[in-house]
């Protein structure tokens, strides 16, 4: 090595794999830091970047409008976009991406942006004829089922999506099933404390919710009636219980788009792996210079997970993920505090906020208010640290855990 | 350097509390208060509050001429 510092020119040309909130922010960084070399886009969607976050609620209701959700421009891009194409495959080495439209893209910069997809049922009769949510058509679909007379909906997962869609069905007066295997809805994301307050505010609702509970077989429509029949088992095998239902969701969390990424040699096993400046590295734990992974793809070192990496699929990870690549692809490595994690749901009238990391908690503390009154703050600690914060109809009371989390992660971020 | 809020679009997310406490916070009844006007210094953060509005409801604009306050 002749320098220990980065020898690599700027960019002339920075090709954005993934249009949605990850790409555009991570192009708009790139204009705003002073990128001004040619910036292309490709976006598998055959529409402009739009927010997906209503997509399970008010977009649901009122039917997705492209208009309304359009993501704002906050600079002029200057860029080509390849909307409608897909990448198929990456040559790290030759530094070209190929499309399904079988050009190769050439670029001494890569964003690496292309989110992740619904997981699917594995039946492929139900597959095909239930709904899951990711984009916006599969929201036009799902508003279209869901506009018709009172129904029984069945939604399976008790995630973020599925306790979402399972709340907007049930405000439509729908007759809602929610089927979730872990014991309680998003257990995983806030711990069995609040996950059984979520399982409350879904029962007081109306939503008959089964945990520690999956859907052993689902038919396919019989019938005049087009209803679906599934067969509900517990974890303990003990009961079996049968839901008959006219639409079905799959909310069964997502997976990072990485098949184009399969050939690539990049680490992209289970989301695409990155040091702490979002550089993909290889299997053998290189970072490739000039390649970043941002957003729901991405698998990033958490300062709050003792630097272990996770994939964070959270709408404010993506934007915060876009402004340290856009500088890492410049070289100039971003010296300010990372940003928290950070994110919301809205279910049966209750704004749910959180910072940080809650699941990766062992002890929730009410230290604000009162579960009954819908109107509360908690804590989350492991090992009696604090690794995140959750408020329900209090977002404002968030604002002081903010200085104790932040010193977690910026004590804990690697040095350079 | 104008700040605005569309209110109805704003969901209290508070990441603009977060990013230009500055220039965003709540008051104690947990409502929005926003510094309109704010100086130059907090272009950045403001900015990146734009960015990090998940409901999209920040507002930047570059009017230089003083707008007289609007009565609703």
């Amino acid at each position: 090595m002749l320098s220990c510092t980065d020898p690599r020119p700027a960019p002339r040309h920075v090709v954005v794999v993934g249009a949605s909130l990850a790409g555009l922010r991570t192009a708009e960084a790139l204009r705003r830091a002073g990128f001004d070399g040619a910036l292309t886009l490709v976006g598998r969607e055959p529409h402009m970047p739009y927010n997906r976050p209503p997509l399970t609620k008010g977009a649901l209701v009122a039917g997705p409008d492209l208009a309304v959700l359009a993501l704002p421009r906050a600079v002029e891009l200057d860029a080509t976009w390849l909307l409608g194409v897909s990448a198929v495959d990456l040559d790290v080495v030759g530094r070209r991406v190929l499309l399904d439209t079988n050009e190769r893209l050439a670029y001494d910069g890569l964003v690496i942006a292309t989110g992740a997809e619904p997981r699917r049922l594995p039946s492929d009769v139900a597959s095909a004829l239930s709904h899951h949510i990711r984009t916006l058509e599969d929201a036009s679909a799902l508003h279209g089922a869901l506009a018709k007379a009172p129904r029984r909906v069945l939604v399976i997962g008790a995630g973020f999506l599925g306790s979402e869609v399972a709340s907007t069905a049930a405000s439509l007066g729908h007759r809602v099933t929610l089927v979730e295997a872990t014991p309680g809805p998003m257990s995983a994301a806030l711990g069995p404390e609040l996950s059984a307050y979520c399982a409350r505010l879904h029962r007081s609702r109306g939503v008959d919710l089964h945990t520690s509970t999956t859907v052993r077989s689902l038919g396919s429509p019989e019938g005049a009636s087009g209803a679906f029949l599934a067969v509900l088992a517990r974890e303990d095998g003990l009961r079996h219980s049968h839901v008959v239902a006219d639409v079905v969701v799959s909310a069964l969390g997502a997976t990072p788009s990485t098949t184009w990424l399969q050939a690539s040699g990049l680490d992209a096993e289970a989301g695409v792996a990155t040091d702490h400046t979002l550089t993909a590295l290889d299997s053998a734990g290189n970072a490739i210079s000039g390649v970043v992974a941002v957003g729901d793809v991405a698998r990033t070192p958490q300062p709050l997970l003792g630097g272990a990496r996770a994939r964070i699929e959270h709408w404010t990870t993506a934007v915060e993920h876009s402004r340290r690549a856009a500088g890492t692809l410049l070289g100039q490595p971003a010296s300010a505090e990372p940003t928290l994690p950070s994110f919301w749901t809205d279910q049966h009238g209750v704004q749910i906020r959180g910072i940080g990391l809650p699941g990766a908690g062992d002890t929730t503390t009410i230290v604000d208010g009162a579960m009954e009154d819908h109107h509360f703050v908690a804590t989350r600690t492991r090992g009696g640290r604090l690794v995140g914060a959750v408020a329900a109809n209090n977002a404002p009371a968030l604002f002081r855990f903010r200085s104790e989390l932040a010193s977690v992660t910026s004590a804990t971020q690697p040095t350079p | 350097m104008r700040v605005t809020v569309d209110f109805d679009r704003c969901e209290a997310h508070g990441l603009c509390t977060l990013t230009a406490p500055e220039v965003f916070s709540f008051d104690v009844r947990g409502s929005l208060r926003v510094v309109e006007e704010p100086g130059p210094e907090h272009r950045a953060a403001v900015e990146e509050s734009v960015r990090m509005c998940p409901a999209l409801a920040v507002q930047v604009t570059d009017d230089r001429t003083r707008s007289d306050a609007v009565v609703h």
